[in-house]
């Protein structure tokens, strides 16, 4: 209940201001234009053809690139956890891939590869790594070195070592980069799509923003931010829980 | 005698700055013999080097010099497969807590991949029904008591059937009372089986040591020496209380006052 109070005070605030103060609808529009237009977008219903089809091409970019970038990061991120020479080469190149607006990088692959597909996966797959890289790194730093010595004595190595002992012992670090790395994902997709691509979620709110229509701009924001959080309640937060509490059972 | 593990001329140094030479010897000129099928100890105060000793048998640690770490006539430096030969029993259990006692058995057969596969069921299934654990292998770390945890990384380094084990003060964070216990299961295992295991075990309690060791070489502070190398021909089960091993301890622990200039 509590949680829910600031978002009902929100909607109120919200309300009042859009109908008494800033009384321009297609600019400012009151909730109830954005909850018509979220009615409408469920329905399937879009100027550029059915808003399922954008959707999914849009979730199909973001799940594609963060797998990717989920693999990538976490595998150079043991590496770079283990072996300091390696971590010193990929600071800089990480850094850089952090820091430089994803807008650069969307128009530097758009120069290399023209409108298609791998301009925003190879964007977020950019973005996404470097977070998830840092904070597998830390992970692996951070494992008991009586047990890396157990593990040498055991002669435990490659495949091994990396399945049975390194990404179990990194458990709850890899949860929290996959949910750091989801919701940045979710962020920037639609950045790269409104520059760089003829379909998707951003293409639908570049339109609505030539057009000044507000209303199903923030739809699409509630409905993607709505998106970001079940993904989150669902599957991540019950994931981190879990490990959480097999990780103080065995203290 | 034949030895299992030569260690031959052996210097090990550390960088240390609290040094006016900056290095903290450890070893110097140091050469060790270890007896096939003997329980040896080795025994002295901490920071001696005793589970320095143990990681260079093991390759997980290369001196500074030696003229050889000879595993049964053969190099370790030029055949570091040796080293599956050997399994460990750390001074804590360094189980993995996200695997049953079973599992983490497994983890270390894996590793060392000496035991073929399908023995693998049989072989655990032993060991820990050897140790006590036969109804426990299924729990997990957490879901045992600190005494079973030590007994399943026993099993861990057994299940190997290892020709050389190497032991680390294994005992020596437990209670007197698991302590013995432990010590007992050890013995059981060790003396119960036809042609016995060459076990190097590291410890600095004297009681322990005149009731465990067939062999004892007792170490001085570092840079370390042997100032004692002695046989304990006593019969199993052996009692801690029982007059002989009282005397051997007697013995330990004069000539540790006298040698390793450690008095009680």
């Amino acid at each position: 209940m509590l949680n829910a109070a600031p978002v009902v005070v929100g909607i109120g605030l919200w309300w009042t201001i859009t109908t008494f103060v800033l009384v321009q609808p297609r600019l400012f529009p009151p909730p109830q234009d954005v909850l018509a237009e979220l009615l409408r977008i469920l329905s399937n219903d879009g100027p550029l053809g059915p808003t399922y089809a954008h959707a999914g091409a849009t979730l199909l970019r973001l799940l594609t690139a963060w797998s990717i970038a989920f693999v990538i990061g976490t595998l150079l991120g043991v590496l770079a956890g283990r072996r300091r020479l390696v971590f010193d080469f990929m600071a800089n190149p990480v850094w850089i891939a952090m820091s430089v607006p994803s807008v650069v990088w969307v128009f530097i692959l758009l120069v290399l590869f023209g409108i298609e597909n791998i301009v925003p996966v190879s964007a977020l797959v950019l973005l996404l790594t470097a977070p998830v890289f840092l904070g597998t790194a830390e992970g692996v730093r951070a494992i008991s070195k009586d047990l890396l010595e157990m593990c040498d004595s055991y002669h435990v190595r490659g495949w091994q070592r990396l399945t049975g002992f390194y990404l179990p012992s990194i458990a709850s670090y890899m949860v929290a980069n996959a949910r750091v790395s989801f919701a940045y994902g979710i962020r920037i997709v639609l950045i790269a799509e409104v520059i760089g691509l003829p379909n998707g979620v951003g293409i639908l709110v570049a339109y609505w923003s030539d057009t000044l229509f507000m209303a199903p701009i923030v739809a699409w924001g509630i409905l993607l931010t709505a998106v970001g959080m079940a993904v989150d309640l669902l599957v991540f937060g019950p994931l981190q829980r879990r490990i959480r509490q097999e990780s103080e059972l065995s203290r | 005698m034949i030895p299992k593990v030569s260690l031959d001329n052996i210097d090990l140094s550390f960088p240390d700055a609290s040094r006016p030479d900056g290095r903290k010897v450890i070893y110097e000129d140091f050469s060790l013999q270890i007896e096939k099928g003997s329980f040896t100890v080795l025994l002295g105060p901490s920071g001696c080097g005793k589970s320095t000793l143990l990681n260079i048998i093991n390759g997980l640690l290369k001196p500074n010099t030696a003229r050889g770490i000879v595993i049964d006539g053969t190099d370790l430096r030029s055949e570091p497969d040796l080293s599956r030969q050997m399994a460990y029993v750390f001074q804590g259990p360094r189980l993995l807590r996200w695997k049953t006692l079973a599992e983490n058995a497994e983890f270390g057969l894996r590793g060392l991949g000496v035991q073929p596969r399908e023995k693998w069921r049989d072989l655990i299934d032993k060991y820990f029904r050897a140790v006590g654990l036969g109804d426990a292998q299924h729990l997990y770390p957490h879901q045992v008591s600190g005494g079973m945890r030590q007994r399943a990384s026993i099993v861990r380094a057994w299940v190997n059937e290892p020709q050389i084990l190497l032991m680390d003060e294994p005992f020596s964070h437990l209670d007197e009372i698991t302590a013995a216990e432990m010590r007992r299961i050890l013995t059981n295992l060790w003396t119960s089986e036809e042609e016995r295991r060459t076990i190097v075990f590291v410890t600095h309690d004297i009681s322990e040591a005149a009731q465990l060791a067939t062999d004892i070489i007792m170490l001085t502070p570092a840079p370390s020496k042997i100032c004692l190398r002695r046989k304990v021909d006593l019969p199993w089960p052996r009692r801690m209380d029982s007059d002989e091993v009282i005397a051997v301890e007697k013995e330990l622990r004069h000539a540790f006052a006298e040698r390793a200039g450690i008095g009680f």
